[in-house]
């Protein structure tokens, strides 16, 4: 009755769909070169503002570089920003939820209450807020995409783990002597995780889609390095003129948040269906 | 007073055990000072088990028997009494210390669909067990497991599932292996077989017979079926809201039965004899609230014998015959029904 997990991709069409697209990304990101000649950031004063031709596919900017040279060269940098500023809210948050979650009481109340805190805030606000306190720069939109991200998972965490830790089986640990750290992390969070890696692959579009927003203001990764959400704003100016300045960029992100959005309802019914 | 039959080898000493779950308190009330609500989930029990027999424990849902036996290893945290396993005082202990000595005393649960956690495999789940207590070192683990499952009747090849490919049986007889992996003194069941298809119950009921003779330990049986009780237990106690109404040997409870609540979960199990049938059986009304108890006697509301006194007093337990105990007014120390007047602090050992 063993099913190889090839086969339950290709039964699964949005995780099969999803993770071709995000296969391509990958790729792009790790070899740019093999998809472009031009260099992203090099100047060619005798091709500016060009639109799409045989020559430069996407068109040129008002420097003269390549649209789509740009593009692929930023990918790295926006997979890096999607998953970077995923992953580290995705562990702070899932622990704080199973530690406020599993013990209750003062503990959970105090964190419930920083955590509240946050909620206050729109996204946004909170992280140019934060953004604008420590200056501008990549670094620094990781640091507040950190401190924003975590409240969903701990969230979401939380309800799941009060929900578990009420199950036979944990009492049935308790009952068999376990330490508190060994029934968190061996019995309850193998059985909440998959919220986490679902909701997950889905934070990651509001990643990417916020570190270009922030880029896009001015917050985020400067120019000239390039980075989808900095090419869209620099194309601001030339919108009426020059529109493959901004379109193809903005294509690209669409196409990559449909990718990682796909991967995860795909993960989610498939975690789902193990779970019953 | 003296529980137990006679003077036994007693595995397992409870007293005056107190555990109660305070009710929630909406804001107004709370504002208010109104008083926390409390409910009595086992109110002031006291209980021995003596070593090698197998203790049934019967009542209906929700009168206390789960909380009963889960307080008396501290797996729910008792508010009062004490408690003496084996010479060892479990209240004293620390969280620590309890964890240490809590492979002495392991539970069977009710629902085989929930005990087990659904991520890991059966053979996993009994090998953690063995290696948590240092039951054996990593190189013989295998084996052991492979033996404990042989024991309870599991296939080698179960090891490698999840207990979502298990049937409820074979997933009973997965968190037996799991109880009985470390050698506990005392099994505590918890209505092992009432989630399970009949066929099947005979099944777990005779293999835990076997396994409490091969392990010679001793067993705390919980259940609400009164045949399965019968057919497994040496003794049982009937427990109605948080307290214990009637204990005695099992066929004496089932010849002579004397609480009027024991009698009326006696006729309420049907048998299989139409002759023997009874018209008049079933209990009348809702179980009491364990929140707000009646005065005196808590069987009072629902009893068809209560007098004056049972509104006034709540009944001791009292010695009926051998080993024969019940808390009623109606009763008299020979087992016959006798008319309301009992004097206050009768005597009875």
């Amino acid at each position: 009755m063993k099913i190889d997990p090839l086969q339950k991709l290709m039964q699964n069409k949005s995780l099969l769909i999803g993770s071709i697209i995000v296969l391509f990304l990958v790729v792009l990101a790790i070899v740019p070169s093999l998809f472009t000649s031009y260099d992203p950031i090099a100047l060619d004063p005798t091709a500016i503002l060009e639109p799409p031709s045989a020559r430069h596919i996407m068109g040129t900017d008002e420097y003269g570089r390549d649209i789509w040279s740009r593009i692929v060269y930023g990918t790295r940098l926006d997979l890096l920003i999607g998953v970077g500023a995923m992953i580290v809210p995705m562990i702070m948050g899932t622990a704080i939820g199973l530690l406020s979650g599993y013990y209750g009481g003062k503990l959970d109340s105090l964190l419930m209450r920083i955590l509240d805190v946050f909620m206050a805030f729109p996204y946004y606000v909170l992280a140019i807020g934060i953004v604008a306190i420590l200056g501008a720069g990549t670094k620094n939109l990781f640091i507040a995409m950190w401190l924003v991200g975590w409240k969903e998972y701990t969230r979401l965490i939380r309800s799941e783990v009060m929900v578990v830790k009420n199950m036979e089986y944990i009492q049935a640990a308790k009952s068999l002597g376990y330490s508190d750290g060994k029934i968190l992390f061996r019995h309850i969070l193998p059985n909440v995780v998959s919220n986490s890696i679902v909701y997950g692959a889905s934070d990651i579009v509001m990643c990417i889609l916020a570190g270009a927003s922030m880029s896009f203001l001015g917050l985020g990764v400067q120019l000239p390095t390039p980075e989808w959400g900095a090419i869209i704003s620099g194309g601001r100016a030339y919108l009426s003129t020059a529109w493959w300045i901004t379109v193809f960029p903005g294509v690209l992100l669409i196409i990559s948040g449909l990718g990682f959005s796909l991967i995860g309802d795909g993960l989610s019914d498939l975690l789902r269906a193990e779970d019953h | 007073m003296e529980w137990a039959t006679d003077k036994q080898d007693i595995l397992l000493r409870v007293e005056g055990l107190y555990k109660v779950f305070p009710q929630h308190r909406n804001l107004l009330q709370v504002l208010t000072k109104q008083p926390e609500k409390l409910l009595k989930a086992v109110d002031h029990v006291s209980l021995e088990v003596v070593r090698g027999e197998i203790l049934g424990l019967v009542g209906e849902s929700g009168c206390g028997k789960s909380t009963f036996a889960k307080s008396m290893i501290r797996l729910l945290e008792p508010n009062g009494g004490t408690i003496s396993f084996d010479g060892v005082d479990l209240t004293a202990l620390s969280r620590e210390a309890h964890r240490k000595v809590c492979k002495n005393f392991q539970v069977i649960f009710q629902d085989p669909y929930s005990s087990l956690n659904p991520r890991m495999t059966i053979g996993k789940a009994i090998e953690e067990v063995l290696l948590y207590h240092h039951v054996c070192d990593k190189l013989e683990v295998a084996q052991r497991c492979k033996e404990i499952m042989r024991q309870v009747g599991l296939d080698e090849e179960m090891g490698s599932r999840y207990p979502r490919q298990l049937s409820g049986g074979q997933r009973q007889r997965a968190g037996i292996a799991r109880a009985v992996a470390l050698h506990p003194k005392l099994i505590i069941a918890d209505e092992p077989v009432s989630a399970l298809d009949v066929s099947i119950q005979a099944q777990i009921l005779n293999l835990l017979l076997k396994l409490k003779r091969e392990l010679n330990c001793t067993m705390i049986f919980i259940s609400h079926d009164l045949r399965v009780v019968r057919y497994i237990s040496d003794r049982v106690a009937v427990m109605y809201l948080g307290k214990i109404v009637e204990l005695a040997p099992a066929d004496e409870l089932y010849q002579n039965t004397a609480h009027p609540y024991s009698q009326i979960l006696m006729q309420a199990n049907p048998s299989l004899d139409p002759r023997l049938r009874k018209k008049n059986s079933l209990v009348e009304g809702e179980l009491t609230s364990p929140i707000d108890l009646p005065t005196g006697c808590r069987f009072r509301p629902r009893c068809s014998k209560a007098v004056d006194i049972c509104s006034r007093e709540e009944p001791e337990l009292r010695r009926l015959g051998p080993g024969h105990f019940a808390a009623c007014h109606y009763i008299s120390p020979n087992g016959s029904e006798i008319p309301n007047v009992v004097k206050k602090g009768t005597d009875v050992t």
